[in-house]
């Protein structure tokens, strides 16, 4: 692929990235973004197997630019035994070959470049698959050596036993014992998913490398999966250790001296003040995920109260002027509850997952719509929420049209399954058989291809998929949503949220946004009351 | 504002703010200052007993100094561009005691002073002659004047304190004693006199039944237009008045009363009566006119806009079911005579009824207007080849004025740049009206014709206004045309209307359904709109032989769009250079079949 060479003032080349030059602000475009999360293999098969590729996502590009994104989030789509989703990689530089070739990648990001679209990789760096060659070799070299300590060993499983187990529904250890070895090694999360070691300077060299791989591609951002567990230290919970942000920005030192206009998404599932320190001084991350925002938003739905939001929101640090927080509503993973009090948490069960079925790990595993009983006006209120709080909405494929679930299939795959284009054989998403598929389409009567799909809804202006494009359409035009400072107004009745976004601009008048949102109240519909909100 | 439908919310105080939100609704606002004119240092006066002293002596000089200022902020003030190099108060008529006081009058708090003023003005131009204006002045003490010059400060002229009282001297068109004691002198014999003229009420036969309740009721002063500023009464009258007044005979009154009285045309408002100021020494001008109200749900320009709106919502959403549908090949008028059928589809289907009505109401109209050879200044006169000559002579040298002021623009649109690549074209297209025969009388027309003119009343339409393009003297409004001016200028309305939806849809679906994607619907819609209208235009007017019969039409009706466009394309680069490009783009369809 063609690259702009551009020639810094110190006489260094850095590569630009091909859009640079093109639309809004080349360097901080992450600001004024909205992203769509998308999984290759459940987007659009091109060749019938039954498995999305990235032809096929290609041909949907369109589809994406029409609805009004402008960043595409590729999960995982390098080879892997896919026991984690993709999560487990076992080789950083191809392309998994039921998604396609390097070529077809290639060819996705010209196309996407071509329309204005960003695109975003995964950076699965804290661990690798049990298959990956390095671990192959590290397990049998002997120890001591390099090569084994690209890994992290012991001969007792009770070290760093500070640090929590994450998946609690399939592991009980964060060490396992591996035979060939002869050791236990460390894991965060599945035990196929050995944890690298930070420690050793080659790991780190090896990293640096894959980055610079995709970067030069031409790939614009990198979402750092897990990157609070690089380090682990004895006494500490291993989760955001000064080793950690010393790497982060030795790898921002790193991309700024060699590419422009390039982006890291921290995935820190933290508290607030915790994940705000990813972007600390604007030298690591320039955005990371608001983990604490997104179930507060469902409860202060579900309470009928503006509270949690407003108290996440003041809890929230600073950051630096030019970062930005990613905000979701719902994504790839469960519904995680990580990240609310122990109350709270019992709350939101019983609000949201009263079908044990629905709940996995310490979240819960349903789409949007579900979650929100299929209430158009819930759904609605949600959107305008996640496009007005300040930071750069992200959407979950198949969220723009209402998509449903299905909770019986396992781990997370409620929320994996194939994309509904239409009411044809497979949603439109495949012409396989059926029984081949990688995961069978959604057959709950709400939420079938007959009921819910793309073509229906963009035949009918009146459809939720034309209102998320009515949204996006407003949002976008005002920056202000992107950029502006977020002032809390505190009308009489707490029932009502509202607030104001303010951006000066040099082109532009000062403009204000402000947002009532309003909740149930228990009357219903049929009882209004008016909500004050003095602005200035 | 809000952001989904771009409506505007009234604007934020110091007051708790109030908005109803329905369960689980949310409101996105963008919130922007309101455009205040720049901070008038505002003269200060003070009089010993009454506020009428200011009118008077020093206080006066010092006055006449201060409304330069005052005017050359006022919309409707029209002679910005010639610059004021002084006013003079002409004359000042009281207009106090001339309504009783009614249920809506604010409370007597300026107990014991003089009541409102009608100033008449002389403003002298830095360019050109001299001009009139009216400004009625009232005298607002104690909260009132406060508020007014905190939310209006456009309508308060001075400080002015009397005795001790402090207040403000405003303009009077809010004061609804004003209002009211100006109708009321409409149905009066006794003139009120000034110091060098006197006000007199000339009313017309609805006066006797609708002056008595309107006075009794409130008043309220609907969105002046640029020239005039209007006030309702009670919903049974409207009140214009007229801010520049020129001698002699107001066509508004004239045609208005022509309409309702000789003519007996049931679709316009009446006239109820007019008011003069007699000088002493000239022509009488007429400084207010009455009508009555028609009650409406706004103009047919709103209203079409907002129903295709929906339309193009819809054809954004099914693009293909566009894409084989195109009327035939070539201009509206050729296509109005044909017999191409108009097809039928839901993007046109909802306009076909108003469209008819607008024709059908069209054509009444100038019936009614050519329906009396013996009133002079009614009866149709033929169209001469030296009134074509006329015609093509103006429409050339219009269209080199337009050019210039296009070329002086910065950051002109392509289709502009196309319009001043094509002036010989241009003037090809505009040539055939000069050296062809059209047979089609001159009558006395709407003048100003366009959507904006008419009032949809949700089952039919009003024609309104019938004062014609108010920037031009009276004696040119008065000026008889063929009809099909009328016509040419409500076709190309149509084709506002259009780009005006398509840009608000566009605007609203994001970058995805593109002005450009919506173009074709727009087309589409303009032409079957247009010769909707057309058809049932000439079915009501062709047999009065008030146009031209069919096979001359579309010649004067391409030269009459056209000429209109370019008219058009001078008006926007003045007042809105952002628009240009929509007279563009009506310019060059009528040249699409031009070599």
């Amino acid at each position: 692929m063609s690259m702009t060479v551009l020639r810094s003032e110190d006489g260094e080349e850095r590569a630009a990235s091909p859009l640079v030059g093109l639309a809004g602000d080349p360097e901080r475009w992450y600001k004024d973004a909205v992203i769509y999360e998308v999984h290759v293999r459940a987007f659009q098969d091109s060749n019938g197997d039954g498995i999305g590729d990235f032809r096929g996502l290609t041909s949907r590009l369109d589809y994406l630019q029409d609805l009004g994104v402008t960043a595409v989030w590729l999960l995982p789509f390098y080879p892997s035994p896919l026991r984690d989703d993709g999560y487990d990689i076992s080789d950083y530089r191809r392309v998994n070959p039921s998604y396609g070739s390097l070529r077809d990648f290639r060819l996705f990001l010209r196309e996407a470049h071509r329309r204005g679209l960003r695109v975003i990789t995964e950076l699965v760096v804290a661990h690798t698959s049990d298959q990956h060659p390095w671990f192959q070799r590290a397990r049998r070299a002997p120890a001591g050596s390099a090569a084994r300590d690209f890994y992290l060993w012991s001969d007792t499983p009770d070290r760093f036993a500070d640090a929590r187990i994450i998946f609690k529904d399939f592991e009980t250890s964060n060490w396992t014992w591996d035979p060939v070895a002869g050791a236990y090694y460390w894991h965060r999360f599945y035990s196929h998913q050995p944890a690298l070691n930070y420690d050793n300077p080659l790991v780190r060299q090896a990293v640096l490398d894959i980055v610079d791989y995709w970067l030069a591609m031409g790939v614009d951002g990198l979402r750092l999966d897990a990157i609070p567990y690089l380090y682990a230290r004895e006494g500490t919970t291993c989760e955001n250790l000064p080793e950690t942000f010393a790497f982060l920005r030795e790898l921002r030192r790193h991309i700024d001296e060699r590419f422009e206009g390039r982006m890291l998404l921290a995935e820190a599932n933290q508290w607030p003040e915790d994940a705000a320190a990813y972007m600390a001084d604007g030298v690591t991350c320039h955005m990371a995920f608001h983990f604490p925002l997104m179930p507060r938003m469902f409860m202060a739905v579900v309470q009928e109260d503006r509270f949690p939001i407003v108290d996440i929101l003041a809890e929230t640090p600073p950051i630096h002027e030019s970062c930005q927080w990613a905000l979701f509503l719902r994504n790839h993973d469960e519904l995680t509850l990580e990240m609310v009090t122990d109350e709270e948490r019992d709350y939101m069960y019983r609000a949201y997952a009263r079908d044990p079925q629905a709940r996995v790990n310490v979240g819960i595993r349903r789409r949007l719509a579900p979650l929100l009983g299929n209430d158009r006006r819930l759904i609605e209120v949600m959107h305008a929420l996640l496009c007005s709080l300040p930071g750069t909405p992200i959407l979950y494929y198949g969220d723009e049209i209402g998509m449903g679930d299905n909770i019986y299939l396992g781990d997370r795959n409620a929320v994996r399954t194939p994309m509904q284009w239409s009411a044809d054989r497979n949603a439109g998403f495949s012409t396989a058989n059926p029984q081949q598929l990688y995961l069978p389409v959604v057959m709950d009567p709400e939420y079938q291809p007959q009921a819910v799909n793309v073509e229906a809804q963009r035949a009918n202006p009146a459809s939720l998929w034309w209102w998320m494009k009515r949204l996006l359409a407003v949002r976008n035009r005002h920056r202000a949503f992107a950029r502006g400072s977020f002032v809390n107004l505190r009308p009489e009745n707490r029932k009502v949220l509202a607030f104001l976004r303010i951006h000066e601009d040099e082109h532009l008048p000062s403009r204000r946004t402000a947002t009532p949102c309003r909740w149930s109240s228990s009357g219903g519909p049929s009882s209004p009351r008016s909500g004050t909100c003095p602005t200035s | 504002m809000e952001l989904f439908g771009g409506t505007e919310f009234p604007p934020v105080g110091d007051l708790p703010y109030l908005v109803t939100l329905a369960p689980y609704g949310f409101y996105w606002f963008a919130l922007s200052p309101q455009p205040t004119p720049a901070p008038r240092a505002l003269p200060s006066f003070r009089t010993e007993q009454r506020w009428t002293e200011v009118l008077t002596g020093r206080q006066l000089t010092r006055l006449q100094q201060a409304l330069g200022p005052y005017l050359s902020a006022q919309r409707w003030f029209r002679d910005k561009a010639r610059g004021v190099r002084s006013v003079s108060v002409a004359d000042a008529v009281p207009l106090e005691g001339l309504a009783p006081a009614a249920a809506g009058d604010p409370d007597r708090d300026d107990a014991g002073q003089p009541g409102p003023v009608l100033a008449v003005l002389h403003v002298e131009l830095r360019e050109g002659e001299p001009e009139t204006y009216l400004l009625p002045l009232a005298w607002w003490p104690g909260s009132r004047g406060e508020e007014l010059h905190r939310y209006h400060p456009e309508a308060v002229v001075a400080e002015l304190t009397v005795g001790e009282r402090h207040g403000y001297l405003v303009d009077a068109a809010r004061d609804e004693r004003a209002s009211r004691a100006l109708v009321a002198q409409v149905g009066r014999r006794r003139q009120v006199p000034g110091r060098h003229g006197a006000l007199a009420g000339v009313p017309a036969p609805p006066a006797r039944r609708l002056l008595g309740g309107a006075l009794e009721a409130p008043a309220r002063l609907v969105g002046g237009d640029q020239s005039n500023t209007s006030v309702v009464l009670g919903d049974q009258v409207v009140a214009k008045l007229v801010r520049q007044p020129q001698p002699g005979t107001h066509p508004g009154v004239e045609v208005g009363r022509f309409l309702a009285e000789r003519a007996r045309f049931p679709h316009s408002p009446a006239v109820v009566g007019s008011l003069e100021y007699r000088p002493a020494a000239g022509e009488p001008m007429t400084v207010l006119t009455v009508e009555e109200y028609r009650a409406n749900e706004g103009d047919g320009f709103s209203y079409v806009v907002d129903a295709l709106r929906h339309g193009l919502e819809q054809a954004a959403a099914h693009p293909e079911e566009l894409e084989h549908l195109r009327l035939a090949e070539g201009h509206v008028g050729q296509l109005a005579v044909s017999d191409h059928a108009v097809p039928d589809h839901w993007l046109i289907g909802p306009h076909l009824e108003w469209a008819t009505l607008l024709g059908q109401r069209t054509a009444e109209l100038h019936r009614a207007l050519a329906s009396d050879p013996e009133h002079p200044a009614f009866a149709p006169e033929p169209l001469t080849a030296t009134d074509r000559q006329a015609m093509y002579q103006a429409s050339r040298a219009l269209l080199r004025r337009t050019l210039r002021q296009l070329r002086a623009l910065p950051d002109r649109h392509p289709l502009v740049d196309e319009v001043l690549g094509a002036e010989h074209r241009i003037l090809a297209a505009l040539r055939p009206l000069a050296i062809n025969r059209v047979e089609a009388p001159r009558i006395r027309c709407h003048g100003d014709y366009h959507l904006g003119q008419v009032l949809w009343t949700g089952k039919d339409f009003v024609i309104i206004d019938f004062e014609g393009e108010p920037a031009r003297s009276l004696t040119y409004r008065r000026i008889k045309r063929p009809a099909l001016t009328d016509v040419a200028g409500m076709v190309r309305s149509f084709h506002y209307a259009g780009q005006l939806a398509a840009a608000q849809v566009a605007e609203q679906l994001g970058t995805g359904g593109g002005p450009d994607g919506l173009q074709g619907a727009v087309t589409l819609w303009y032409q079957a709109v247009a010769v909707v209208f057309l058809r049932a235009y000439l079915e009501v007017a062709g047999p009065a032989r008030v146009v031209p019969p069919p096979e001359q039409l579309p010649l004067l009706l391409d030269f009459l769009l056209l000429d209109k466009a370019i008219y058009e394309l001078g008006y926007e680069a003045n007042s809105r250079p952002e628009w240009t490009w929509v007279p563009a783009a009506g310019v060059l369809e009528l040249l699409a079949d031009q070599p």
